[in-house]
């Protein structure tokens, strides 16, 4: 008989073998099934190859490229996407070879006997592919072809961006024609090369006024300040057309100067420089925006010059963007001495710019305007405070709530609204706290009213004490959320006002009357020292276990003569002894973790046992969560069971028990399939309130 | 214009279109006082610009720039909206703005004139502000060439197609004090706001994961070069992209192809809500992106990825992103979630839902959604452009949230995991990836 068994297990190994293999087959065609599949009619096999042609990298280039040149577009495009694939795939650290294979398979492509339009598919693999050192001969070639075709070599040495590629196309510059030798240039420019700079600077003195700006742009993105000179020549001797361009190439040049640092003094230069010589106000005012940048005080004189020209009010944008970049205090005490000078609108939007900018060094202005009979000018001043996120624009904000009409009110509203929302993003506490407790004072819905609490709770100021505290007690107490009361308590509490604190616990504990509450309530005050003992939860503990135990056993197997409870009895199981222990879980929500204490074991059981005191007999409930199943006996009476394979949620099972008065025995069973072992239990009013006991350790 | 054809960028400036009607009754009735400057010409620089900037009490003169299907919801909203006033419409296809005409006829007494050609819109002086709706890849150079013009900018998401034009385009809004918005309008819903603001609160616990996900992506398959139509100008379509010959499935379905946009779905819905998560998560850099996709359409044809999973590492917070052909959430096509330590918050146009129910926070259902156009984003970018403040979704915030799935495209076509340094705005030790921050413009185009 045991022969025969071997030969049947020996049949049947190799029939799951052989399926084993014929699975592989099809689930990993080898290279030339998929090339065949990619450049068959079969639309599978293709969808097929075209996701698992990649893994073979360079290895399938040169088997995909003659499908790149096929007609048929289904078989071309589907190889461009494959060969696209592997040519990013193998272009990083640690394929190296791979990558110059690929590179120079794919350069076949654009081979001159190959057909403009392979040599344009090529074109737009090569730039994923090429490396640092690769040669471009082949593609520098194409740079003297038709127009379609060089643009395409153009702008695939511009996206390959290598030195070679920026050689390629500088060598290119002279022999262009001047149309294509702006196109060279703005690549040129982009690439910003140091070996292309003397092609570039050769082309800044074309007879060509568009050669020339294009050249201007590309030296721009240099970002050095000598070629500043170079560049006002080009502006200088510019046509119509080109004209705008050559000034903005400056000013490109002085952002590009400013940004990279250590030039200050040319920076600041080049746009004073801008802003005297150009005569386009489009210009003018980038030249204006520049010295706002990078400038200080100093430059002020300037832009208000700006303003009180002929053209003034044109260059109003440009100039408001100066003031609004300008930093440093020097610049902000004399923004605020020119304010009263200037015109009305200029006054507005620069109210907006104060306020951007976040100093309260503006908030008297601010404040002040905030009342002023010009709507406009009220209204910028207002949007001013709200966006200065300064604790002091609270109060001219909440005077404008107080004194507006009832069609402003809504819009007011929202303005405090944001700003304390603005608030609480920042961090900024006592700002937050005012804003919330005056929407909490304004609030017009029982949604608005809880918003403003939300907010109170996160960020209590003294003056919100007041507001809780007058309310406890109240009708109005009762409908405040427990996480409100809690961040209440907590503030108190880190303001060192105790009693204070402990009456709005005491008020609070009633109320946590569900899990979201408890947790709230934890998670504000267990940092401050609140015990969970105080919302009913167990700590203390005695444990015994494990032992072996079945989910088809449910609760029918007896182990410790339960519910009869011997905290000194052993109980022996297999070759071990086991005996009760004392834990005490310091998780704030009561967790005691079954597994850390007895190891992580499956289809096994455990035992928790402890009392509680309560002065007189009372009707409670147990609440437990637990992973897995639980049974407990409440002075040796079983009052709930669950067997069960699930992880602990807080509170998930709930039994109604008598609890008499004096000490009660609480005796719990926990089981566990596999995974994580645990439980814990709670006591709690029949209304869900904690229940007070006196915590015992057994 | 034929194929190889070249155009000049800054083409001599032209007179004034015709046909400019200003209608400032409606707006003056409404606001009852003030009384707006006259709209003199004065020659700036190599084109013209307003006579003065744009007051407190004046209707904004505005153009919109490409007239398809979500520049149609602008114009309808844009025509009826008493801060503006329509000037011109401009698409490279002559019978799209002929209907954006008639449409806006249709809808209010105002005749703005048609262009094809957007740099004749650019030279008219009394264009405050132009609103940028054109396929994605022209979204980066007519805001920079409208910015250099002196008009300030609302630009549809996403902003840009590469990393190096999304920085050229906050340069340009910096270099030329102009307020650049971007086409992000769920910052201006209340529902977005609200959910943020209690993500904010804190209610929800600490929020360490976040995911968003939009269940229709499917782009169509083949394409059938042609002759363009007439009244097409494809060469103008196409600007800075490669050259290729016309096909209705590239002018109609650009979303599908890479040269015009770089995801599909992932830079489309993907930066309406990624621009939320930034938002919700108080982050909008990412440390490192990877990402996921395939292409299972039986017969070629655009280019994007359909389905995209992609995973974001953010400072203490894990992002999530799936693209999928058919709704991936239940009964929500697009949404998102922020999962904190207490709570989760699932958040979309209409609502959101805050669990667990023990939380104590009620559903919030919003104003329905009347249209891909937004009235309070655009009234904020109104004001913006009186006051010259900075917009609720400015250029930088706009171009950041579109970075994001630029990059998670940029890791899906690399196929590994990318390092990020927000700052540099480059890939860290991986040259090869940071190719793909930028792309060549097809001259004579140029950032």
């Amino acid at each position: 008989m045991r022969g025969t068994l071997m030969m049947k297990r020996r049949h049947s190994l190799l029939i799951a073998l052989a399926l084993v293999m014929a699975a592989s087959v099809w689930a990993a065609p080898n290279l030339d099934q998929l090339i065949a599949g990619l450049g068959g009619g079969d639309e599978e096999a293709r969808i097929l190859a075209r996701q698992l042609l990649p893994r073979h990298g360079a290895a399938a280039v040169s088997r995909l490229l003659p499908l790149v040149t096929r007609e048929d577009a289904n078989v071309w495009f589907a190889a461009m996407r494959v060969l696209e694939d592997i040519a990013n795939t193998v272009s990083v650290p640690g394929r190296e070879a791979e990558r110059i294979e690929t590179a120079r398979l794919i350069m076949t492509l654009v081979a001159p006997e190959q057909p403009d339009a392979i040599k344009e598919r090529g074109l737009r693999l090569l730039p994923l592919v090429v490396s640092e050192g690769f040669d471009l001969g082949p593609v520098a070639a194409l740079l003297g072809s038709n127009p379609v075709l060089r643009e395409k070599a153009r702008a695939a040495l511009r996206e390959m961006n290598t030195t070679e590629a920026a050689v390629a196309l500088g060598n290119a510059l002279p022999n262009a024609e001047p149309e294509f030798q702006c196109a060279l240039l703005d690549a040129l420019g982009m690439m910003n090369k140091p070996e292309t700079l003397p092609a570039v600077l050769a082309a800044i003195v074309s007879p060509e006024a568009r050669v020339r700006a294009a050249a201007a742009r590309a030296l721009a993105r240099t970002g050095d300040p000598q070629y500043t000179a170079k560049l006002f020549a080009v502006y200088e001797n510019a046509d119509d057309i080109t004209r705008f361009d050559a000034g903005d190439a400056i000013i490109r040049l002085g952002h590009a100067t400013g940004a990279q640092g250590g030039h200050w003094r040319e920076t600041v230069s080049l746009f004073r420089a801008a802003s005297a010589t150009f005569d386009g106000l489009r210009l003018k005012g980038a030249a204006l925006v520049g010295l706002g940048t990078y400038g200080d005080e100093t430059v002020i004189p300037t832009l208000l010059e700006a303003l009180d020209g002929k053209d003034g009010r044109q260059l109003e944008p440009a100039v408001l963007a100066a003031f609004a970049v300008l930093q440093g205090p020097g610049a902000d005490h004399a923004l605020l001495d020119a304010f009263s000078a200037l015109p009305r609108d200029v006054q507005a939007s620069l109210l907006g710019v104060f306020g951007e900018k976040r100093n309260a060094l503006f908030l008297p202005l601010l404040t002040e305007y905030a009342a002023h009979e010009d709507l406009v000018l009220r209204d910028a001043a207002l949007a001013g405070l709200a966006a200065s996120r300064l604790p002091g624009a609270v109060d001219p904000l909440i005077r404008f709530v107080e004194t507006c009409t009832e069609d402003e009110r809504p819009v007011a509203l929202d303005k405090l609204r944001r700003m304390a929302e603005a608030f609480r993003n920042a961090g900024e506490r006592d700002g937050a706290g005012r804003a919330f407790l005056a929407l909490y004072g304004f609030a017009d819905s029982e949604e608005s009213k809880l918003d403003a609490l939300e907010g109170i709770k996160q960020f209590p100021i003294p003056e919100a004490f007041e507001t809780i505290m007058d309310a406890v007690g109240g009708e109005e107490f009762a409908q405040l959320p427990v996480g409100t009361l809690a961040g209440v308590a907590k503030a108190l509490l880190d303001a060192g006002r105790k009693d204070e604190a402990d009456k709005v616990i005491e008020a609070l504990l009633p109320r946590v009357n569900s899990t979201a509450g408890l947790r709230e309530v934890m998670s504000t005050l267990g940092a401050v020292g609140f015990t969970p003992e105080r919302l009913g939860i167990l700590t203390s503990w005695s444990l015994v276990g494990p032992f072996p135990w079945r989910f088809d056993d449910a609760f029918g197997k007896t182990n410790i003569n339960e519910p009869d409870v011997d905290l000194k009895a052993a109980y022996t199981v297999g070759d071990k002894t086991l005996a009760w222990t004392a834990h005490e879980t310091g998780e704030p929500f009561g967790l005691v973790n079954l597994m850390d204490i007895f190891g992580a074991l499956d289809d096994v059981a455990a035992y928790a046992f402890t009392q509680a005191a309560v002065p007189e007999a009372v009707e409670a409930v147990a609440r437990a969560g637990s992973d897995d199943g639980i049974k407990i006996w409440i002075n040796g009476e079983a009052v709930h069971e669950n067997n069960v394979d699930r992880g602990n949620t807080f509170d998930e099972d709930q039994a109604p028990v008598r609890l008499r008065a004096g000490l009660n025995d609480i005796l719990v069973q926990v089981t566990q399939v596999r995974g994580g072992w645990n439980f814990n239990l709670r006591l709690t009013t029949p209304e869900g309130a904690p229940l007070p006991f006196e915590k015992l350790t057994p | 214009m034929k194929r190889g054809e070249r155009i000049n960028p800054h083409p001599d400036p032209l007179p004034q279109g015709e046909g400019r009607q200003i209608d400032r009754r409606r707006f003056l009735q409404r606001v009852g006082h003030g009384v707006a400057g006259a709209a003199a010409t004065t020659l700036l620089g190599g084109g013209k610009a307003r006579a003065a900037r744009v007051g407190p009490n004046e209707q904004v003169g505005i153009a919109v720039i490409g007239n398809g299907g979500m520049g149609t919801r602008h114009i309808e909203a844009l025509a009826v909206n008493d801060q503006c006033r329509l000037v011109a419409v401009c698409d490279v296809a002559k019978s799209r703005y002929m209907n954006a005409i008639d449409k806006v006829k249709e809808l209010s007494d105002q005749q703005p004139s048609g262009y094809q050609d957007f740099r004749r819109v650019l030279d008219r002086p009394d264009v405050d502000a132009v609103f940028v709706v054109t396929p994605d890849h022209w979204h980066p150079l007519l805001t920079i060439l409208a910015c250099q013009a002196g008009k300030d900018v609302y630009v549809e998401k996403p902003v840009c197609t590469t990393i190096e034009e999304g920085r050229a385009m906050v340069n340009a809004a910096r270099r030329y004090g102009r307020v650049v918005q971007a086409g992000t309008q769920q910052r201006s819903m209340p529902v977005f706001q609200k959910a943020v603001e209690l993500v904010h609160s804190g209610r929800l616990g600490r929020v360490m994961t976040a995911s968003a996900w939009v269940g229709v992506n499917d782009w169509g398959v083949g394409e059938t070069p042609q002759d363009p139509p007439e009244g097409l100008d494809w060469d103008l379509w196409l600007g800075p992209a490669p050259w290729a010959p016309y096909s209705p499935e590239r002018f109609g379905g650009f979303m599908g192809w890479h040269d015009y946009a770089r995801g599909g779905q992932l830079t489309n819905w993907g930066v309406h809500l990624m621009d939320i998560v930034h938002w919700g998560i108080r982050a909008d850099r990412p440390l490192s992106v990877q990402a996921l996709g395939g292409s299972y359409r039986r017969a070629p044809g655009a280019d994007n990825y359909e389905t995209i999973e992609a995973l974001f590492e953010y400072p203490g917070c894990n992002v999530t992103w799936e693209q999928r052909h058919q709704n991936t959430h239940g009964d929500k096509g697009y949404g998102i979630s922020f999962h904190g330590t207490d709570g989760v918050l699932f958040v979309d146009r209409g609502t959101f839902k805050v669990r667990p129910a023990d939380l104590g926070i009620e559903e919030y259902v919003g104003e329905p959604e009347k249209s891909w156009a937004n009235p309070p984003h655009h009234n904020n970018f109104f004001e913006c452009v009186r006051t010259r403040g900075t917009p609720a979704a400015d250029i930088e915030q706009g171009f950041r949230s579109t970075a994001a799935v630029l990059l998670a495209g940029i890791a899906l076509k690399v196929r590994r995991r990318l390092e990020w340094d927000g700052k540099a705005e480059r890939f860290l030790n991986d040259e090869q990836a940071n190719r793909h921050l930028a792309r060549a413009y097809r001259a004579p185009w140029h950032l």
